[in-house]
């Protein structure tokens, strides 16, 4: 596996494409032992442990999209923090309020609280179930637009012709998307409130 | 207001970045005074947000993936761990065997185990006087092992005089020295000879097998070994069964 600098992982976490689908895996891989340790001395599963570690490296990944995140701290140390502010919030019920608050990690990056950054499952559940009205390659060929690939990637994993033929499904896919937020509005106010 | 297909991809244009500066301003004018017009662009871009948000979140089901795999290749290292060495000791046993099998049964081993030099029996055969010069001359140098020295001496009776005992002492000494396809004729000639056939056929059959000829050598060694009276019968049929074991199927053999 190709190893990177945390310059290079911000870089290709902002280029999008497979060039973040590489750097996010490195990043997956190369600080997940240190997370599942900590959980662990916490009495938490192993399983518990991937589901924060998830969820804090998407968090970097929101971070880093915002511009919220610009490589001031090291990778892993935010990494840490987050996931530790994480496992206190969702999974350490049996610590008191006055500790909990106390092993909070500042995490200098942002200035938003660890509650704010990830939508709650169900915020999750809307925009899942907006995606959801269209139909599956609709949903597939989007979702792959809004994590940069180009649109020659997309023919080739999705085995279209050409750029263009791509380039006409997305505009076609995008103008349902587009209906179908047009008439949610709380939806709208969700997206433009978490971006 | 219903717009066109066309605003929707100047809308788009607009949103990634593809219009000029001037195309730009002149969007962004009508975003200014037409807020029909602007509310349009705001879906329009809450749909592309809302893309990009779904895209983020969606990563999480590829880390899951990321993390599956890891798991599988962690469960496997015991095993491939234990595969690996299997592996390692089979090849170590193979080639152990391989080695043994080797050394046994290839032809220069063969060769080696089975060939030793005739003894100077020359001058009790009668047939030439001990005191002949280039036959003495041939067969001191053959008793000292000097194989090289003495070949010149027995190419040369055997060229200019009828010597089938210098023909194989001749042979033998090309032997001793690697040489089996020289020893062949020499042995031919020799085994013309009642007196010499019997041990000429038997060098024969050894040049044979040094000169890769198998089924040639085996052919000999059959005949050796079906002749009851014949002195090199017993060494000749465990030559044969040396010569047809199936280890000799063996690559490199």
């Amino acid at each position: 596996m190709q190893k990177y600098s945390d310059a290079d992982l911000l870089d290709a976490i902002q280029a999008g494409g497979s060039a973040r689908e590489k750097a996010m895996e490195y990043v997956y891989k190369q600080h997940i032992g240190s997370v599942l340790s900590f959980v662990s001395s916490r009495n938490g599963t192993r399983e518990e442990g991937k589901d924060i570690f998830q969820d804090a490296v998407i968090q970097l990944l929101i971070s880093i999209q915002k511009g919220t995140f610009q490589g001031n701290s090291a990778i892993s140390t935010y990494l840490f923090a987050i996931s530790k502010n994480l496992w206190y919030r969702r999974f350490s019920k049996n610590v008191r309020e006055d500790q909990y608050k106390t092993q909070m990690v500042p995490v200098r990056e942002t200035s938003e609280t660890p509650e704010m950054v990830l939508m709650e499952e169900d915020q999750q559940s809307k925009i899942g179930d907006l995606l959801n009205q269209l139909k599956p390659k609709c949903k597939e060929v989007l979702l792959l637009w809004g994590r940069k690939f180009a649109m020659k990637e997309i023919a080739a994993q999705l085995g279209y012709n050409n750029e263009q033929v791509v380039r006409n499904k997305k505009n076609h896919c995008l103008k349902e998307l587009k209906e179908q937020v047009r008439v949610n509005p709380e939806v709208r106010k969700l997206i433009q409130e978490f971006l | 207001m219903a717009y066109s297909e066309s605003t929707f991809e100047w809308i788009e244009a607009y949103l990634t970045n593809e219009l000029s500066p001037e195309e730009r301003a002149v969007f962004e004018e009508k975003i200014r005074t037409n807020p029909e017009f602007a509310e349009e662009v705001a879906v329009q871009r809450d749909a592309h947000s809302l893309v990009k948000v779904a895209a983020t979140l969606d990563y999480k089901a590829e880390l899951q993936r990321i993390d599956a795999e890891m798991e599988s290749m962690q469960r496997q290292p015991f095993f491939r761990l234990m595969t690996v060495r299997i592996a390692a000791m089979l090849l170590v046993l193979f080639a152990c065997v391989y080695a043994i099998v080797f050394f046994q049964y290839n032809n220069q081993q063969l060769f080696g185990e089975a060939f030793s030099p005739y003894p100077d029996k020359y001058m009790y055969r009668g047939e030439m006087p001990a005191a002949d010069s280039l036959m003495k001359s041939g067969m001191e140098a053959y008793n000292q092992g000097e194989y090289s020295r003495a070949i010149p001496y027995f190419s040369q009776l055997v060229q200019t005089s009828e010597q089938p005992g210098a023909s194989l002492y001749l042979g033998i000494s090309f032997l001793s020295v690697d040489n089996p396809k020289a020893a062949l004729p020499a042995f031919d000639l020799a085994s013309l000879s009642p007196t010499w056939a019997e041990t000429a056929n038997w060098y024969r059959a050894l040049a044979l097998i040094q000169d890769g000829q198998d089924e040639a050598a085996k052919t000999v060694l059959e005949d050796i070994s079906q002749q009851e009276t014949n002195g090199y019968r017993e060494q000749a049929t465990e030559l044969l069964g040396k010569l047809n074991s199936s280890w000799r199927k063996l690559p490199g053999m």
